[in-house]
């Protein structure tokens, strides 16, 4: 599939580590201004409610730490998702072990998906917000990822570290399940 | 409703419908619109869904680039910053930044690297320790268990030899009375009078003796012909 908007992407981020590696620290900035709001909404997606700020903070820090093991066979906004899936997942064992009770099971709905109802805005929003409430964890996953965050399959299989015949069956079923929710 | 009969083109209805396909595929795909109802209905569903992004406050991003570690090659090499915000032990990113790779690397003590002073540590004490071995005649070995000086009483054995003729062998046996001797590999400091007057007894005894002084410590067995074995 060509998607001339994610070559592009990947292309002006190589640009920006390699100008990061060599001790600019404006690189920095940039990729931070290029990548925040998208990692925001997606820790929103993933139904954090809280510390959002914090999550992206420690999402950058740690890309930036590892910054080597970047590979540039997919795209840094890739990278930095599948990292910061991974600090949800840390943070939920971690609040599980203390007796906090989370749901981490990638085949149960997520309870904090509701959260987004107090952000979307109209009633045809509320809707598609109530079809998603309705998918699986790795449906909604998928589906955010593919349609609203624009990556493709093999990102996703990346990020959520399953397959991409895996992602595109999850997303046929999420599509198939949220089109007839909209039409009752 | 009719299935989609070109699924290359359905799979890329996402990104159509983010407008990050190039122009060629953006024709392609609007020219399938055209003439699929299935994929007409999954695009107003994906602009549906692309439209209800939650709206997240921006984050902080003074404060997140002021968290950020410094440039490999820039000012400060040391890892003196960033520190997670929630530090769970986590497998996600498992390498570390070269700045912090060099500091682990080559620890060095009075200037010297510690693998050395080790090493040196480790010949010092061994030799040491085989020093104090040697000087305190640890290495004992009773008469019993090592071939032990020999007094010259010999029996004569005849065996029979392979041409079917017999043949007189001699063969040394230890006499019963010769009390047992220690052997030292130390020197002669290490025996008594008594033994030394017991050793030296033997030598003059032994007819089959050199002109050179036999080491004290090297075990010695005398045989019908005088040699030593």
């Amino acid at each position: 599939m060509i998607d001339a908007t994610q070559q592009e992407d990947s292309r002006i981020d190589g640009s920006l580590i390699t100008q990061w590696k060599a001790g600019d620290q404006r690189a920095a900035t940039a990729i931070v201004e290029r990548h925040a709001e998208a990692l925001a909404r997606f820790a929103g997606r993933l139904g954090v409610t809280e510390d959002i700020d914090e999550l992206v903070q420690d999402t950058f820090i740690r890309a930036f730490s590892a910054i080597d093991s970047f590979r540039a066979d997919s795209s840094l906004r890739t990278w930095l998702f599948t990292i910061e899936r991974r600090l949800v997942i840390d943070r939920r064992r971690a609040e599980a072990r203390r007796g906090h009770g989370i749901e981490i099971d990638d085949m149960h709905a997520a309870s904090g998906f509701d959260a987004l109802d107090t952000m979307v805005a109209d009633e045809a929003a509320e809707r598609v917000a109530g079809a998603m409430a309705r998918l699986t964890r790795m449906q909604r996953e998928v589906f955010v990822l593919r349609v609203q965050e624009g990556r493709s399959y093999k990102d996703i299989a990346e990020i959520l570290g399953s397959t991409e015949g895996a992602a595109r069956v999850h997303y046929h079923n999420a599509m198939r399940a949220v089109k007839e929710f909209l039409h009752d | 409703m009719t299935e989609c009969r070109s699924p290359v083109l359905q799979d890329m209805l996402p990104d159509y419908a983010a407008e990050s396909l190039d122009g060629v595929a953006m024709a392609r795909v609007r020219d399938h619109l055209a003439t699929c109802a299935a994929c007409s209905d999954d695009l107003v569903v994906l602009q549906l869904v692309r439209q209800a992004r939650p709206r997240v406050a921006g984050p902080d991003i003074a404060r997140i680039i002021a968290a950020l570690p410094a440039a490999p090659s820039g000012p400060g090499i040391e890892f003196t910053g960033p520190r997670l915000v929630h530090d769970e032990p986590s497998t996600s990113v498992p390498t570390l930044p070269p700045t912090m790779r060099r500091q682990r690397a080559g620890g060095t003590l009075f200037g010297m690297p510690v693998w050395r002073i080790a090493a040196t540590l480790g010949v010092v004490i061994a030799g040491g320790a085989s020093v104090l071995v040697a000087r305190r005649g640890i290495i004992d070995v009773q008469r019993s268990t090592v071939p032990n000086v020999m007094t010259p009483t010999e029996s004569a054995t005849t065996v029979a030899s392979a041409s079917g003729g017999t043949e007189t062998l001699t063969v040394a046996t230890p006499a019963s009375s010769v009390h047992s001797v220690t052997v030292s590999y130390g020197d002669l400091g290490d025996y008594s009078e008594s033994e030394l007057e017991s050793m030296i007894s033997r030598l003059e005894q032994w007819d089959g003796a050199t002109n050179t002084e036999p080491l004290p410590g090297v075990p010695i067995i005398p045989n019908a012909g005088g040699g030593a074995l």
